[in-house]
């Protein structure tokens, strides 16, 4: 398999679209649910914790810096061992790579086309998301490149447009959420928001150009995603009222549908749903492409590209079979993924982390004698 | 049904197209492996054409979690 690297400006725009991903859509009201109105604070504290998961992941990152995250759970607790932890972590991204192809087909059919069935729309989106990675992270990187100008463009018109139906009494009285429904809503805003940011460490250690810039761009592209849906979840609250967020289950669209300048411009939300339908792309392509060669790389299989078709095929059957119906979807979402993603997305990397930590300064002592090139080739190079 | 027979017919082509092509790499592990996922994937996706029940893989994990979920919300009440 040839080596294909993005540049750290592309990698930003990876990570910044990445974040906002699902989040934009079923975000504000699962979270509106618990605080109330003052679910934009626990959006903000949410997005200020994250920084310290990038941090995590990060120097966890760092310990290997030639491999990605599959590699590297080899490399660090083992064969066996390795292998294990990186099947769970596979079992993880497959499954939210069907349930992100449930969520774009239930939105399609619920808002807009109401009489197709979600086979069609998961169909239709699974042939990008598998010629993408047919065509592999360089392109892909590229085609983020494209989205993310018309992405801010389309967001900015939304805030914009919006503003004049703003009502500040929605959002009084301030502090009103007792500290239980606060640490939900937080909890919940973090397991969509960040907690799969770990995913990213499938591009960043290996397939990055420049480390360092990559670095900064993963703090960027992490606190510009989090200002995208703190202004969303406010502009929710301000315009449609804390109790209709929560009642919605796609919040954001039905605030695009509010949208009306001197009553002529109007019915303009299927412009604003690019937004999500872009960012929910990439955060497809990410767990499917995540899957795919985290899959050919476990069974040591040379190149990835021929998984990726009967790979597409179960993700559709899958896509079909998660939820039954958005009440389970909302209540997966809400009670169990928080729990689920926090086994495999936070405590595997400390796990790796203290291990790697150990194995290093161990490999050090012994080679303290004799100062060998063995610990620097295998943890420094680049 | 038609649906069904679609997907059957599809997956057909698509063993017809691949299978060859990975074998003149001289690649067995990999025709095992797509041969095995083409075979789940189709399976499936008849099942979903046909209406029948398919548990969804979630409802395993909510069985696992739901002890850990309910230990934690014990605590913050």
């Amino acid at each position: 398999m040839e080596k294909e690297i993005i540049s750290s400006r592309q990698f930003t725009i990876v990570t910044f679209l990445y974040s906002i991903g699902t989040a934009i859509l079923i975000i504000p009201s699962s979270i509106t649910g618990a605080a109330k109105q003052d679910a934009w604070i626990a959006a903000s504290i949410g997005v200020l914790l994250s920084l310290l998961l990038v941090k995590l992941f990060l120097t966890l990152a760092n310990q290997t810096p030639s491999l990605n995250f599959i590699e590297a759970n080899e490399k660090i607790l083992g064969r066996f061992f390795g292998k294990i932890t990186a099947i769970c972590f596979l079992i993880m991204t497959f499954l939210s790579a069907g349930e992100l192809l449930y969520f774009i087909g239930i939105f399609m059919k619920t808002e807009v086309m109401p009489e197709t069935p979600t086979l069609a729309f998961a169909l239709l989106f699974s042939i990008i998301i598998m010629y993408a990675a047919y065509l592999g992270i360089e392109t892909f990187a590229r085609s983020a490149e494209i989205l993310f100008p018309m992405f801010i463009f389309i967001f900015i018109f939304f805030i914009i447009s919006i503003s004049p139906q703003i009502t500040f009494e929605n959002i009084q009285p301030l502090l009103e959420a007792t500290k239980t429904s606060m640490l939900y809503s937080i909890t919940r805003f973090m397991s969509i928001f960040s907690f799969p940011l770990l995913v990213l460490l499938m591009l960043y250690p290996a397939s990055v150009n420049v480390q360092q810039a990559a670095q900064k761009g993963l703090y960027i592209g992490t606190i510009l995603g989090g200002v995208v849906l703190i202004t969303l979840i406010v502009l929710s609250i301000l315009v449609l009222g804390p109790e209709n967020t929560a009642a919605r289950t796609f919040p954001s669209y039905a605030l695009a549908q509010r949208i009306s300048i001197g009553n002529f411009l109007q019915r303009i939300e299927i412009i604003m749903a690019f937004m999500w339908i872009s960012s929910i792309y990439i955060r497809t392509f990410m767990y499917f492409y995540t899957t795919v060669v985290g899959l050919a790389q476990i069974l040591k299989i040379k190149d990835h590209r021929p998984l990726i078709l009967p790979m597409g095929i179960i993700v559709i059957g899958l896509s079909q079979i998660v939820h039954p119906d958005i009440v389970h979807s909302t209540n997966y979402n809400n009670e169990i993924w928080p729990i689920f993603s926090f086994i495999f997305t936070i405590l595997l990397p400390i796990l790796l982390l203290i291990v790697a930590v150990i194995r290093n300064r161990k490999s050090k002592a012994q080679n303290n004698e004799t100062p060998q090139q063995e610990t620097k080739n295998d943890n420094q190079k680049v | 049904m038609v649906l069904a027979v679609a997907f059957l017919i599809i997956a057909i082509i698509v063993a017809l197209i691949f299978i060859p092509k990975l074998k003149k790499q001289q690649d067995r592990k990999a025709v095992v492996v797509f041969t095995i996922l083409l075979l789940i994937g189709t399976a499936l996706n008849m099942g979903i054409a046909l209406k029948v029940h398919i548990p969804s893989p979630l409802d395993l994990i909510t069985f696992i979690f739901t002890p850990i979920r309910d230990y934690i919300v014990s605590f913050t009440k």
